[in-house]
Formats: structure tokens, sequence, C-alpha cells
């Protein structure tokens, strides 16, 4: 359904980007020969920010193509900004103008988005808009059949908010965000039944899903800012009354944020991989300046390790915008090509603003390459990036094993523990195959969806080796990349990378909220005896076995019994080591057998165990109780005297210097 | 009197008191080591059987995040001992300094004889109106907290261009809130001197404990400011430096239970003589007709 534009303004505007467009050839906006993806919502945006209203005046065209296997009767626009447009809205009373730490202003916070005009086709359906909340349908004049094109012109005014979750304008920064009517993405089954629109309110918990494209956008602002933004600039150009345009160019892509602030303090990187060169730009803030190194540093370790381990970056710039004190809400969030980190004052071994960075930038794997839907199956973004941050950490970090939050004054935490600290909390509430919005508590779908992903591939990696769980993860965003996969596609994926059909681990995983909490119940040590008592004798009647003393220079045999159970739904394949009194030790396997929950390991020899743990080496990062992993046979007060200690320290410490 | 005849004479003095030196840091260790003992008690049943309490103790804080979890009632239970055991030292260095200043500051025919019953007795004689000064000075001992958590959350608020800036402004803070506690302590001693050594007026009831209050902080602030200066920086240089010991040679000595025993005997000798010495020296000032504007008749060395 592709027609040539009808109405005065869809002319002009058409007009207006052929002009443009003549203006500047635009540089490769990727690294690897395209089209990557479908390219099946693309956009042409031009707009102009008032930043004393705060308002974003805009046109866009977009052109859709029906890639889905049934016809579209309808079209579902995204307006994200209108659930900033009251305290009644899903996303303000999910989030109590709370998100993260940043709380909403309502005196002059509030922001929405406006459609004041709508040509589809050439026809004016603008009066034909339902609008409700965060979502706007308009129904098409004839279905769009598969492989259909339909042309939108979409005039519209979006009011940024006081910037508290994710978008909107801190002084005079402005992280423009979720700004335009975006298309939803329509989907069907692949026998072309199931066909809907897979959009939704914006709820607290709740990101972003939409189709790729390519974007050319014309952004005018005042001259003095400067404006950071997805894919490449192509250009800039002096408009009367000080403003400027600000022209970029995007391939591939499935949404646009900018940046702007008239002081940010431009840093460049140059990135090089076995495809070629990346041009990374951090836009800095006054008063951030010590960390920039470290963001940078972040940044090279996370496209290096993330480029070989899953697929390299396939685009040619990214741009890191680090926000302003004050505006840390619109921190942390990733955008195709760019993303926000927010900086922290941590000395060298706490690696908080590297995390922040290296999480980010992991959000162009899994959200940015590999589109799937962020609020049915939030797990397989935010999860498969936690999981992706883990690895670039343990790259940063020097290779580590684990990848560590800190490393000071002899304490340590690594990211996987920092999450099952979290996790453990929430565990039994909800399973991890859950629409985004239906959790429980935001703190719980934290915990699950961010971390029980993460624990579960650090399992995995625990369970057949991390060699085969990147293959599988390899493997998976060979497959998914540029589309928007579903579980199913990820499990197949996965499973054929790693060798092995893994449905039995992901089942449970996934759909359940069992744990797993394997423990030593107890250490049993007695010692062997010859046979005590009335036995049959061979000629009949009874035959009595006196006790008998050892004989001189005979040693003890000692027997050993150690009970272990699972506590948790999830059984999984671990081990067991017992140390002897002597100092050597044994590992025995304690397959993942549904029944019984226990077993009972006997040992005999001539010393008696002395202790008992399970997952020795501490494979099982899933397992909610790791204090009762293991069980000494005679208790050992020595380690709590020595804490004990150390807290009176503390304590004499604390009362010389309140009394001097 | 200058600071360092003060601080000489102080030394002099309380040298000469051992016992009573003894006797405030043994309090001390007594205090501590009873503030810990719930929280120790139940921690042996969680514990003394488990393989983690070694992982913990070598600094794996999953550990100690699970465990404090799952047992918040230990937490609690070491708060709880930690209010106490600082309850019962402050309302005790406050009889201490009461029975310091009776001691070694006030006119020789009021001195109380040696030994333990002089210090009892001392104690005894200066506790209600030490134990005044002591309350009244919380109000006072407001003004560093409160300055001193509202600077903590600006600096950290808005980070002064990365790490190094900040943490050296909150070390500047740390110091000079410490200062300014410690001139407060100063400015209470000199009341406490002023409050135990003046001879009681007829009818001079509350009126004489605000009297004294103000005369330590015109002490403090007007009247030898150099001195009190001076004192407060000691002590503060004296609390770092025995705090740093503590945790120090509280974590070198932890594996061995006397040796840590003697090691924290050492450090609170030290710490017990110098803010002994350092009530006197300022009770000293405090009391020196010639910083009152007469001249110097009742000190007498």
């Amino acid at each position: 359904m592709r027609a040539m534009p009808r109405s005065p303004t869809a002319l002009a505007l058409t007009l207006l980007l052929a002009t443009t467009a003549t203006h500047a050839a635009a540089p490769p906006a990727l690294r690897v020969p395209g089209p990557l993806s479908p390219r099946n919502a693309n956009y042409t945006l031009t707009a102009t920010l008032d930043p004393a209203a705060h308002t974003v005046d805009g046109e866009e065209r977009v052109t859709f193509r029906n890639v889905a296997a049934g016809p579209a009767r309808e079209l579902v626009l995204h307006l994200y900004l209108n659930a900033f447009k009251n305290d009644q809205t899903t996303f303000y009373r999910e989030s109590k103008g709370q998100h993260r730490s940043a709380r909403a202003n309502r005196h002059d916070g509030w922001g929405a988005i406006e459609v004041t005009r709508l040509v589809v086709d050439g026809t004016d359906l603008t009066a034909a808009l339902r609008v409700d909340e965060t979502l706007a349908t308009v129904a098409l004049p004839r279905p769009l059949a598969p492989g259909e094109t339909v042309t939108l012109d979409v005039r519209f005014r979006a009011r940024l908010p006081r910037v508290f979750a994710r978008t909107g304008w801190y002084g005079d920064f402005f992280a423009v965000a979720q700004w335009f009517p975006k298309l939803a993405v329509f989907a069907c089954a692949p026998d072309g039944a199931d066909c809907r629109w897979r959009a939704h309110q914006h709820h607290l918990n709740s990101e972003f899903f939409s189709d790729f494209g390519v974007y050319d956008v014309t952004f005018r602002a005042p001259s003095r800012y400067t404006v950071a933004a997805t894919g490449v600039p192509v250009g800039t150009e002096e408009l009367p009354g000080g403003l400027r345009a600000h022209r970029f160019h995007a391939e591939d892509v499935h949404d646009f944020a900018l940046a702007l602030a008239p002081d940010f303090a431009i840093v460049t990187d140059r990135v090089t991989d076995g495809v070629g060169d990346i041009d990374v730009v951090l836009y800095s803030v006054p008063g951030h300046a010590a960390n920039r190194g470290r963001h940078l540093a972040a940044a090279r370790a996370t496209l290096v390790e993330l480029g070989r381990r899953l697929t390299p970056y396939p685009y040619a710039r990214l741009s890191i915008v680090d926000v302003p004190t004050g505006a840390e809400g619109a921190g942390g969030m990733e955008y195709p090509t760019l993303f926000f980190t927010f900086d922290s004052p941590a000395p060298a071994r706490v690696w908080a603003p590297e995390i922040v960075t290296a999480h980010e930038l992991a959000h162009q794997w899994f959200y940015g390459i590999v589109a799937s839907d962020e609020v049915e199956e939030a797990w397989l973004d935010e999860g498969f990036t936690e999981a992706s941050t883990d690895w670039a950490l343990r790259a940063l970090q020097g290779n580590q094993p684990r990848a560590l939050v800190y490393d000071l004054l002899g304490h340590r935490i690594t990211y996987a523990e920092g999450h099952r600290l979290s996790y453990r909390s929430v565990a039994t509430l909800d399973p991890l195959d859950l629409h985004a919005y239906r959790y429980a508590t935001n703190r719980d779908y934290g915990a699950i969806t961010y971390g029980k992903t993460l624990l579960a591939f650090t399992t995995l990696e625990g369970l057949i080796g991390a060699a085969r769980v990147e293959a599988g993860m390899r493997r998976y965003v060979e497959r998914a990349r540029f589309t928007h996969p579903r579980r199913a596609d990820f499990v197949a994926a996965f499973s054929e990378g790693a060798g092995e059909d893994l449905s039995w681990y992901w089942g449970p995983i996934l759909d359940g909220v069992g744990v797993v909490d394997d423990a030593v119940r107890s250490i049993e040590v007695r010692e062997k005896r010859p046979p005590e008592g009335l036995f049959d004798a061979p000629d009949g009647g009874l035959r009595e076995a006196a006790a008998t003393h050892r004989a001189p220079g005979e040693k003890t045999t000692w027997i050993s019994d150690v009970l272990v159970e699972r506590r948790g739904a999830i059984h999984l394949p671990t081990e067991l080591r017992v140390v002897f009194t002597d100092g050597s030790e044994r590992r025995e396997p304690w397959p993942a057998e549904a029944t019984p929950a226990w077993r009972r390991f006997t040992f005999e020899g001539p010393t008696a165990v002395a202790r008992a743990e399970l997952d020795p080496d501490g494979k099982i990062t899933l397992d909610t109780n790791r204090w009762n992993d293991g069980l000494l046979a005679r208790r050992d007060p020595e380690p709590r005297q020595r804490l004990s200690r150390r807290l009176e320290s503390l304590l004499l410490a604390l009362l010389g210097a309140v009394g001097l | 009197m200058s600071l360092g005849q003060a601080l000489r004479e102080a030394a002099r003095r309380v040298s000469s008191r051992r016992g009573l030196v003894a006797a405030m840091a043994i309090a001390q260790l007594l205090f501590a080591w009873i503030a810990i003992r719930p929280a120790a008690a139940a921690a042996a049943v969680l514990l003394d059987d488990r393989p983690g309490a070694a992982r913990l103790l070598a600094g794996d804080d999953g550990l100690l995040g699970e465990l404090l979890g799952d047992q918040r009632t230990l937490a609690v239970a070491g708060a709880a001992g930690a209010q106490v055991a600082l309850a019962l030292s402050g309302l005790l260095a406050w009889l201490f300094a009461g029975a310091l200043v009776i001691l070694f500051v006030g006119r020789d025919d009021e001195r109380e004889a040696a030994g333990a019953a002089g210090v009892v007795a001392a104690m005894a004689r200066a506790a209600r109106r030490s134990i005044a000064i002591g309350i009244a000075g919380l109000a006072f001992r407001l003004v560093p907290l409160v300055a001193a958590v509202g600077l903590g959350v600006a600096i950290f608020a808005d980070p002064l261009g990365g790490f190094d800036a900040s943490v050296a402004a909150a070390v500047a803070l740390t110091v000079g809130i410490g200062l300014l506690w410690a001139l407060l302590t100063v400015a209470l001693d000199g009341a406490r001197a002023l409050a135990l050594t003046r001879p009681p007026e007829p009818g001079a009831g509350p009126p004489r404990l605000a009297r004294a209050l103000l005369g330590g902080l015109g002490l403090t602030f007007r009247r030898r400011p150099l001195a009190a200066l001076g004192i407060a920086a000691i002590s503060t240089i004296a609390t770092l430096l025995f705090g740093a010991l503590d945790l120090g040679l509280g974590h070198l000595t932890d594996g061995a239970e006397l040796l840590h025993l003697a090691a924290m005997l050492a450090v609170e000798l030290a710490r017990a003589f110098t803010a002994a010495a350092l009530v006197v020296a300022t009770g000293l000032v405090a009391v020196d007709r010639r910083a009152q504007g007469a001249p110097a008749t009742h000190v007498s060395s």
C-alpha cells in the first residue's frame, strides 16, 4: 500500500527531505556491508527543540513494510512520553513517581506527546487516531498484506519531562529519548496465525520494542548545544534565530535518541578489532573528568570481548553520554549506538563506573543487535546483557574466572554473588519467563530478570564448561541478530551451539520458582568394630561374639557417614568434597537424580571425615544458600572468635573517638 | 599558664595515678567485650560448624551478605550492644572527667586522698555536676554531627570531579568535624573544671552550670583559643592514631587471643593516659587565674 503523498504537509515534508538529502553525503553508519536487518520501519525525522519550553516539535515520515506472515488491519504507535503525562498513567501509578533512586518533580516535571496530524498513504486519519495513554491505534483503510508497504506522515509535539526515568531535561541537559511516535512490532506465528501488534502500555519495569530500519534525522537546537545522537553525524547547518540543524544517519537500528548539553567535554577513542575501527565518543560533563578514562577502558574491553565472543559490533560509531549530577535518572539506559552511563566516586578497585558502562554497552548486543521483546521477555534482554557484562568485566579485570564488583582491603564480592544476594531474597516469588510488568515488585523484577538469568549462565558454565556456553550464546546471536527472537529460538540455537539439548536445564529455570539449595545435613563418624552379639553358629544354636580389644599396633578404622540433601526443587549435578583429619581429601560426584532428594556417602579408612562440602569450587552460583553447602564434623570456634576480636577492635576505635 | 606548661604538668600529675589510667583503659576494654557478647553467642550457633566461616573471615562478603540477610538479629544484637557500650562508656567518661578535675585541678585542700577510695570519692563528689555538663554538652555535640551528615551528603551527592577529589574533601571534612568535636570537648572539659573548682555560691543551681558552660565556651573560642585549638588538635590526632592502631593491631593479632588482648590493652592504656592528660590540661588552662584576668594563686604544682 504505497502511494505518493497527497496532503500538502506530506508533500512539503517530502520536498524538504529531498532538499536536505542533497546537502551532504552520509558517512558509513556500518562497518560491514548492509543491509543487516529487514529495514521494514524507516524513519525520516525533522524536529526542533525549544529548551525553554522543554518541547520538541517534529515531523516524521515512516515507511513500514509488513514482514509478518499475516495481514495488519491497523497500525499501533508507541507514545511513550505520555507515561509522564500525569499521576494516573500506568507508569506513574506503578512507579509512584520514582525510578531507581530518582524522583519525579510534580511541579514542572510532566511530559507528554501529542500527535497533531496523521496521514497514512495520503489519507488524513488524524481524527481516526485512538490514543490510550502510551499507545495510539489507527485502523487502516484496507489490510496491509504481507510484503506491502505503508507510509505515515506524522506531525507531533513532545513535551519532555523533568528527567527521572530515562528521558527528559535537567537544567540545560536534555536526554531526548522515546520522543517521537514510533511504530510497534507486528508479528504472527510462522504459519500466519495469531497475528498481533506486540505492543503494551509503558510500565514501570518494561522498556522498548520496535522494528529495524534506517533513520535520517535533522534536529534543530540553539547553537550553544553540543548534540550526541544515535548513528553517525552527517553535518550541521546554521539557521536563522541562533539555531543549528544537526543531521544524523543510522542504519539497521530500531530507535533513535539524542543528548544535548552546552558543556559536554568530548573525549574520543578508536577501538580496532578484526573488522576495522570503531569511533568511540564520550560526552562527559564538567566535574566528571577523573573517571573518563575508566569509562573508555570499560567500553574498549566490552567492545573487544563481546565482539570476540558473540559477533563484532557492526556500527561505525559508539556514543557514550555521561549524565550530569542530578540527572542520574537518565543514566544507565541504552539506545542503538548510544547509551547513557553515569559516574560515581569509586576507588580503583571498586568497579562501579565500569559496571554501568559495560552493562549499557553490552545492550548493544542484547537489545541493539538481537532485538528481543523487552516487555514480554525481558530476561532475553536484561538477563543476557548481565551475562555479557560479566564476560566484559572479567576481561577488563585481567581475565578473572569471575567478574568482581570490588576487591578492596581484603574484602571482595563477585558480580554473580552480588546478584545472588538479590535473587535469593525473592527467588520463589516469580518465574523468569514472565512479562516484565507482571512481577510482584520492581525489586523482584530486577533480581530475577537480571540476577537469575546471569546466575543461570554462570551455573551452566560450571556444569558444561565456559567454552560450550560461549558457543551456545554465539550461535544464538548468529541466528537471532537483527530479528526479534523468542524463547524457543534461544533454547534451540543455544542447545545447538553448546552441542547438547539443554531444555532440561532451561525448562525449570525459566518456568518455575523452584530453587537450587544443596546442603550437607550431617556428618557422623564412628569407629569400625568387629561384630558383637549373638550369631547363628554353623552347627546350630547361637554363638556369642564378644567385644574385642585392638591388638597392639593395630590402627583404628573410621567410618564416616556424610548425609547430603537437596532442599530446593531444582536438582543439578554437583560434587561432594570431603577432607579427612589428616588433610587428605576425596571428591565424589552427586548426579542430578530426581529422587531421593538425599544421599548418604560413606567413607571408611584410617582417618575420619573432618569437613564435607558440596559444590566445593562454587560452580553452582544459583544456590540460594551457600552457608549450608558445608559442614564440619567438630565445631571450630576460631573463625568466629577472630571475627569477634575484629569487631571489638572496631568498637574500641569508635568508643575512643567519642571519648577523646 | 602556657599550653606546653599545662600539658607537661597534666602529664606529670596523671602519671602519678597509674591505677586510675589502668581503670579507664580496662573499663573501655570491658565495655567493648561485653557489647560483642550477645552477637558473638548468636554467631557461635550459626558459624562454628560451617566451613564458610573461614571464608567469611578471609573477606568473602557474599557470605557476610547472606548471613546478615538471613540472620538480621545478629546485626541488631551487635548494634544494640554497641549502643549500650557507647552509653555506658560516655557516662563513665563523664564520671572519670569529674574525678580527674577534683584530683588534679582543684585546690590542694580539696584534693582527695590517694588510692581507689579517693578516686571513687572524687567521682561521687563530681558526679552530679559532671553528668549535668555532659548532658548539656550533648546539645552542643549536635552541631558537628549535623554538619558532618549535611556536608557528607553534599560531597557525595555532587562528586567533586571524581573519587580523588571527593575523598580528599571527605578526609578534610572528617578532620574538620573531628576538630570541631574536639574543640567542643575542650569547652565542656573547661566548663567541668570551672564548675568543680570554684567554691559554691549560695542559691546557685542551674545558673552556676550555665555560667560554667559559658565559661568553657569562652575559654575555647575567646579567652584561650590557641590553647584550646592545640588541645583539640592533639585530641584529633590521638583519635586518628589510636583508632588506626585499634583497627590495625586488632586485625594483625586477631589470630592469637592473648596477643590481641595485650595489644588492645596497650593501645587503651595510651589512649586513657592521653585522654586524662588532656582533661587535666584543659582544666589547668581553664582555672588559670591569669587567663581569667587575675593573678594565678591556686594552681600549684
